[in-house]
């Protein structure tokens, strides 16, 4: 049956606003990450509420414990309860994972952004760049941590000073290709200041992935702080993290998997919820890809 | 050096003697070599000339938009209203640039911005030069869509580029450019990257609006059939250098400079030969070479090698501009003289 002309356009204009896919259905990978990394940022926030124990109360009694009623997660080698410290110990880690990615793209963008605008300054600050990254990350940690007091600010510097090339890099790379574009010069050609360029022009359209790339820094931050404790160069003893959880757990592994395991399993949800909620932000921040989902 | 019209209306943009050279790794290159003419006040100039004949870099340096380094102005001057924009400060030149001097490009495709919506981009002259709040530069920018005939500007306005086809977003890019009121438009290929149906729209669009406006528009293009339709006065270059102007009717019908005759008879015409078929008509005739590199200094005229005309004098040194009167002039040693 033919339609009117009416009855197509209003179905052109439904296609065209989706008003029968919901938000959640048009950005799956969006919704699921943002909500775990929300859950996680959540149970972080109110740990010393929702914690039934103390997370450094020790009980010679309550030694390596299997999961129970009272323990969900079982205890550690020194009595203290796993699910209390598994929840204490997310703060440390979003901390450092979100305090890293803020820092490291921040400073990135600013020296990446004068990197790809001026010739002179790029030579010399892509060399020290070039210096920074041929530093191993965990060598940078080790030594800093010898020569300062080990806290959760040592680790954020030791982890952020590796990531900072990487974000110039990838913003240089980024602003050489988009300041050649007509755009640019469309935006010259109507008088547009040049800062206001940057600020309006350049950087949204670098905006997508720094992005991504932010969320992987926050991601591997995550992973970093925990393999830094893990070696016993990062968090302090005194201070629960899932890194320093599992070193400690390893020296009875085979007594109690269960002190590992809880830890572990917290570290990779965070890390693949905040992975997913970096693909989502991509796929919605794209109008291009965000029309085709 | 002015050349003097018939008309009396008063320049407003004067291109004295400009010569824009480019430092490159073996040599200068004389992108644009001793141009003049004058713009007059509510006329369309039309300059034409094959690609890489510096049609493209005299118009982005009227606008100071060319880098330098590479680029070096070595002289001559680009009055507007009588001040040579050559001197002025950063400062200065932003004021003139969307305000009094607008400029449109050749890729609507990329011209604008992708993240921002059509609407904040438009807007964005005002803002910048009326200092217009984000509400009242909307209100222009949906006027201006109006203006350039956008179907539904209001709706339009709220969406990104890629929303629009080819022709819409030239024409936003046209509502961009002119939404300050300019005193002067200059287009640079505005139709190239358009298909034919459109670039007639495109045009009549950016005749109405001038007429409408006040404005002057200097119409870059390698479209002879483009320029017959819109410009009064046309301006031939050919590697960095004016080799003749005049008046558009004047110059089609009968232009003196061989560079100009020959990319006449390379135009198709569907009127050569009414009502003959298709074997009796003229084969199209093509310059042979191409346009030589701008390297080093030139001895000579630089169309010699490529001149059917060509005697030993135009090898030997370069003709100068002579006026035939009516506003035409030809560089060119073997048209006749005065």
């Amino acid at each position: 049956m033919a339609m009117t002309l009416a009855q197509i356009e209003a179905r052109v204009d439904t296609a065209g606003r989706h008003p029968g896919r919901s938000f959640v259905r048009r950005h799956p990978l969006l919704v699921i990450g943002g909500t775990v990394l929300a859950v996680m940022v959540l149970i972080a926030l109110f740990a010393p509420w929702i914690a039934p124990h103390s997370p450094i109360e020790m009980s010679v009694l309550k030694r390596l414990k299997p999961p129970s009623e009272t323990n969900f997660f079982g205890t550690d080698a020194m009595g203290r309860d796993v699910f209390s410290r598994v929840l204490w110990g997310g703060r440390v880690s979003l901390i450092v994972g979100i305090t890293v990615a803020l820092l490291a793209t921040t400073v990135g963008v600013a020296i990446g952004m004068v990197a790809g605008f001026s010739r002179a300054a790029d030579a010399v600050i892509m060399r020290v760049m070039d210096g920074m990254m041929a530093i191993p990350g965990i060598l940078l940690a080790v030594a800093m941590m010898a020569l300062m007091r080990a806290s959760i600010q040592t680790v954020v510097i030791a982890i952020t000073v590796p990531e900072i090339p990487r974000v110039v890099r990838l913003v240089r790379s980024l602003v050489l290709v988009i300041r050649e574009q007509p755009y640019i010069q469309a935006a010259e050609a109507i008088g547009t200041r040049f800062h206001w360029i940057l600020l309006r022009h350049v950087l949204p359209n670098a905006l997508t992935p720094l992005i991504v790339q932010g969320t992987f820094i926050c991601a591997s931050a995550v992973l970093f702080e925990a393999y830094l404790s893990f070696l016993g160069a990062g968090t302090p003893p005194e201070i629960p993290s899932w890194g320093n959880m599992m070193a400690e757990g390893r020296a009875v592994v085979q007594l109690a998997f269960n002190i590992i395991l809880f830890p572990g399993i917290f570290l990779g949800i965070t890390v693949l919820a905040i992975n997913l909620l970096g693909d989502g932000l991509r796929d919605m921040l794209d109008p291009k890809i965000a029309r085709r989902l | 050096m002015a050349v003097t019209h018939s008309d009396s209306r008063e320049a407003i943009v004067e291109v004295d003697d400009l010569k824009v050279w480019f430092a490159s790794r073996d040599g200068i290159v004389r992108a644009v070599d001793g141009v003049s003419f004058d713009l007059l006040r509510g006329e369309t100039l039309g300059i034409v000339g094959e690609s890489g004949c510096g049609k493209s870099v005299t118009a982005m340096t009227m606008l100071r938009l060319i880098p330098s380094p590479p680029s070096v102005i070595a002289g001559g001057a680009i009055r507007y209203h009588g001040e040579d924009l050559l001197t002025f400060d950063e400062d200065r030149m932003r004021a003139i640039r969307g305000n009094e001097i607008s400029m449109i490009f050749q890729d609507p495709m990329t011209s604008l911005n992708p993240v921002l919506t059509v609407g904040e981009q438009i807007a964005e002259t005002a803002v910048l030069h009326q200092k217009l709040d984000p509400r009242a530069a909307r209100a222009l920018a949906v006027e201006m869509l109006q203006k350039v005939n956008i179907p539904e500007p209001r709706r339009r306005a709220d969406e990104y580029p890629h929303q629009f086809s080819g022709g819409m977003r030239q024409r936003a890019m046209i509502a961009a450019a002119l939404a300050c009121r300019p005193k002067v438009l200059i287009a640079d290929e505005p139709t190239t990257a358009l298909d034919v149906t459109i670039q007639a729209q495109i045009l009549e669009l950016m005749l109405n609006l001038k007429r409408e406006l006040g404005m002057s528009i200097i119409l870059i293009t390698h479209d002879l059939g483009v320029v017959a339709e819109t410009c009064a006065r046309v301006v031939v270059m050919y590697a960095g250098r004016k080799v003749e102007e005049a008046a558009a009717a004047e110059l089609f019908a009968a232009p003196l400079h061989p560079y100009t005759q020959g990319l006449l008879s390379a135009t198709p015409r569907l009127e050569t030969a009414p009502g003959a078929h298709r074997r009796e008509r003229p084969r199209l005739q093509e310059i042979p070479g191409m346009v030589p590199m701008l390297k080093g200094e030139r001895i000579g005229c630089s169309f010699a090698p490529r001149c059917p005309k060509a005697a030993a004098i135009c090898r030997e040194s370069a003709p100068r501009l002579e006026d035939r009167g009516n506003g035409h002039s030809v560089a060119c040693f073997n048209c006749g003289s005065a």
